[in-house]
């Protein structure tokens, strides 16, 4: 937060020695005045900065702590140095979930963001039924994920899940078991990521494609631009920066997310949906390495820290 | 000089009035032994149990109410917790101020290892040495002892697991073949008796391949089957340093029964997409009638099949069947589950009151109007009549009878703490299940894990 002044030199308007006294006065009546508002400011911002000590900084570097330490959830900490991030870093299965996890992050950001996309261009281009689907899009938003999880597990259940029924019912066969392969499990995951994440992007793009200028489109119409091409060449263009925060934001969410997939598949069948915080999660709830899952969360907030400013600045660089 | 010695009817009375006075004084005594300590302030307790399972809230609730008839000044308040908490994140709830007063603790999760090890938990020896409580439940209590000699948890039932439901109805239609003692006598026997049963649209044998134990629970029955009681007993202990290694994980009797596992899984027993169904999908399979078995436990009677049968859902009388053995000649037995105990945590604010009623949660009057009589479980005493067991369901009378004629044998994945057990093996077998790896790959692991155990403890 920043406080701006005013410069003093706008309020000289004389140079007469009356108007100097004047300036004078004034000048230190605002001095006298901005110090006392610089020190009402820095007392009022004192709880923000407790809070983000205490709720912010304390935890981190807690965690940091805690990922050069061994403990198995009591006691004193043992510190172990390096060990951790060797193991982190040695270990087949850190690979792996650090692997599928940006699969999975990045997926469901890419097509989030698509499908938003083209729904807020279709729902501003007044399709049939616009109005109802503003709404219905933004329902698996508010739905609880847990719910969503269980429904959609249920769902591509083989022979009695609805997927399958509604397969089954179009001659395709009904005993499709995603959830139960380690080959295929990951997809319906990213499906349910993408089904529950869309509404929200949705309005947010919806948004921004409604803020551009009327008569932009019609100037193209008039130069004979067809649908596609105001698409790609006016309404892609000028919501590009909402697109790549969006984006951003929805790897950094679905990175860090964990109710779904754990809902959906406990990280399984043997370990082939273990994204990295469901790992943590195992690590220091059921191995008793909180040292270990404390190291994942630090290299995953460095890498969703570079991640986050990529997308800051590449967002900073198309609004420019 | 003759002496008489007459008694007359005052004294008789006044005899009568004193010794009764002095009976009641006494058995007042036994009931309640802390009574004068305790105190009668008013006082809360908490308690925690899980919310499924051999149905613990209503044994909770029984002993509670009689508890509180006898302390009126005692209100019990109960938390329920799930089973994914339990042996997890309760770790933080049990070592923060706001811990229960009577605490569960899955003797084979990381909870349990590290309250044991920090000294989290009250000693329980008062317990055990009133009442006769260790020879009253016998082995599995002389087990819980840890190496210091105290006992820091009690168990309060014992569940069979690996028992084989199977639906009569399902098997008739299918024309498979169950022996008649129940037993099945090979993998392969096994894995005919699923075929026969795909055949005519029924699952082989449904489980919840999603969870993280049923998985690994098959390991427990048939593993002792293929190697010796001395081999047993060694993996069971050898992840203690003071216990030399004896038996490998990589000797042939553990490479027989991963390759047993794998060849059920691949000989197409299970229902189709049981990796990514949990325990209730499974039961829910089964009780609808669309499965031949299921693997389960002596909590399902009482549990699920009433509930469905009162629905209307379940249709049958559900009938038993034992894992195959390994090794031809041996027969494979039910699981015992002494596992999930309680405790008091030190930061238990109601230590002496916690005691008091975990006391007499386990006396043989706890036991039977808890256990017993409000759940329906076998306790885990063995002082009550088995005449007592009125309601206990049939399906677990038969259950008993099965252990009674081929006895029981405690699991690997129950004894030894879930990081180095369950917890590590199960996701191993479930790739065995995929085809994912491979018998000699699972136990090089194990064996790696159990030497990383052993140097750098758990």
């Amino acid at each position: 937060m920043s406080v701006k002044y005013e410069s003093p030199s706008n309020e000289v308007s004389t140079s007469s020695t009356q108007g100097r006294t004047l300036f004078s006065r004034k000048k230190k009546a605002r001095i006298g005045l901005n110090a006392i508002n610089v020190r009402s400011a820095r007392i009022t911002l004192i709880p923000v900065f407790v809070l983000l000590f205490v709720f912010l900084a304390l935890p981190m570097i807690n965690s940091v702590n805690l990922s050069f330490s061994r403990w198995g959830g009591l006691g004193p900490l043992e510190p172990v140095g390096l060990d951790n991030y060797k193991f982190l870093f040695s270990d087949a299965q850190m690979r792996y979930s650090s692997r599928i996890t940006i699969f999975y992050a990045f997926s469901v950001a890419f097509l989030v963001v698509a499908i938003a996309t083209l729904l807020a261009a279709a729902v501003s281009a007044n399709v049939r039924g616009h109005k109802a689907m503003k709404i219905i899009w933004f329902f698996p938003g508010i739905a609880p994920p847990t719910a969503v999880a269980i429904f959609w597990s249920s769902s591509f259940q083989p022979e009695s899940g609805v997927v399958n029924v509604i397969l089954g019912k179009l001659g395709l066969g009904d005993d499709y078991a995603w959830l139960a392969s380690s080959d295929t499990a990951l997809y319906p995951v990213i499906f349910v990521g993408v089904w529950s994440a869309v509404g929200f992007a949705f309005l947010v793009i919806l948004g921004a494609v409604e803020q551009i200028p009327v008569s932009l489109r019609e100037a193209a119409l008039v130069d004979g631009a067809n649908v596609r091409q105001q698409f790609t060449k006016i309404t892609l263009p000028l919501i590009r920066p909402i697109l790549m925060t969006i984006f951003t934001l929805q790897i950094i969410w679905t990175f860090n997310g964990f109710t779904v997939v754990w809902a959906m598949t406990t990280g399984g069948p043997s370990d082939s949906t273990s994204i990295l915080p469901i790992l943590a999660y195992k690590e220091a709830f059921r191995y008793g390495r909180f040292g270990t899952a404390a190291a994942m969360a630090v290299v995953t907030g460095i890498f969703l820290m570079i991640v986050g400013t990529i997308g800051i600045r590449l967002s900073r660089s198309e609004q420019q | 000089m003759k002496s008489s010695f007459r008694v007359s009817g005052k004294s008789v009375v006044a005899l009568s009035a004193i010794s009764s006075a002095f009976a009641l004084v006494l058995s007042g005594l036994s009931i309640t032994p802390a009574s004068a300590a305790l105190g009668t302030a008013p006082v809360t307790l908490t308690v925690q149990h899980e919310t499924t399972g051999d149905r613990p809230e209503e044994e909770w609730a029984a002993v509670g109410k009689a508890f509180v008839k006898k302390y009126p000044n005692v209100t019990i308040k109960y938390s329920p917790i799930t089973n994914e908490a339990k042996g997890g994140p309760n770790l933080q709830v049990l070592s923060s101020d706001g811990a229960p007063d009577i605490a569960l603790l899955p003797l084979n999760s990381n909870v349990y290892t590290q309250m044991v090890k920090n000294k989290a938990l009250v000693p329980l020896n008062g317990i055990f040495a009133a009442d006769n409580t260790v020879a009253r439940i016998g082995p599995p209590a002389a087990a819980l002892k840890q190496a210091d000699g105290k006992y820091y948890a009690t168990p309060h039932v014992v569940v069979y697991y690996n028992v084989l439901w199977t639906n009569p109805d399902a098997i008739a239609k299918s024309k498979a073949k169950i022996p008649a003692s129940g037993h099945f006598a090979s993998v392969a026997q096994l894995i005919a008796f699923g075929k026969a049963c795909s055949k005519a649209g029924y699952a082989g044998l449904a489980i919840g391949g999603k969870t993280n134990f049923q998985a690994s629970w098959m390991f427990d029955s048939m593993m002792p089957t293929a190697v010796s009681a001395k081999a047993l007993n060694n993996y069971i202990n050898s992840y203690k340093p003071d216990v030399p290694v004896t038996a490998k994980w990589t000797d042939p009797g553990i490479l027989k029964t991963l390759d047993a596992l794998g060849a059920i899984a691949k000989g197409g027993v299970y229902q189709n997409g049981y990796l990514g169904q949990d325990l209730d999908q499974a039961t829910a399979n089964f009780t609808a009638g669309k499965s031949c078995m299921l693997l389960g436990g002596t909590w399902m009677p009482g549990g699920a099949f009433e509930t469905e049968t009162k629905k209307g859902a379940m249709k049958f009388t559900p009938g038993l069947a034992v894992l195959p053995s390994v090794v031809a000649g041996k027969k494979a037995t039910y699981t015992p589950y002494y596992g999930d105990a309680y405790g008091v945590p030190t930061k238990s604010k109601n230590q002496e009151w916690a005691l008091e009623l975990l006391r007499y949660f386990m006396t043989d009057e706890g036991q039977r109007i808890g256990a017993l009589e409000a759940a329906g479980n076998l306790p885990v005493v063995t002082t009550i009549p088995q005449s007592a067991y009125t309601k206990v369901p049939q399906g677990v009378k038969d259950v008993l009878a099965l252990v009674a004629a081929y006895g029981s044998q405690s699991g690997w994945t129950s004894e030894v703490p879930g990081a180095y057990g369950q917890t590590f093996l199960n996701p191993l077998i479930q790739k065995l299940q995929e085809g994912k790896t491979t018998s000699a790959e699972i136990a090089k692991a194990q064996q790696a894990k159990l030497e990383d155990v052993r140097k750098n403890g758990l």
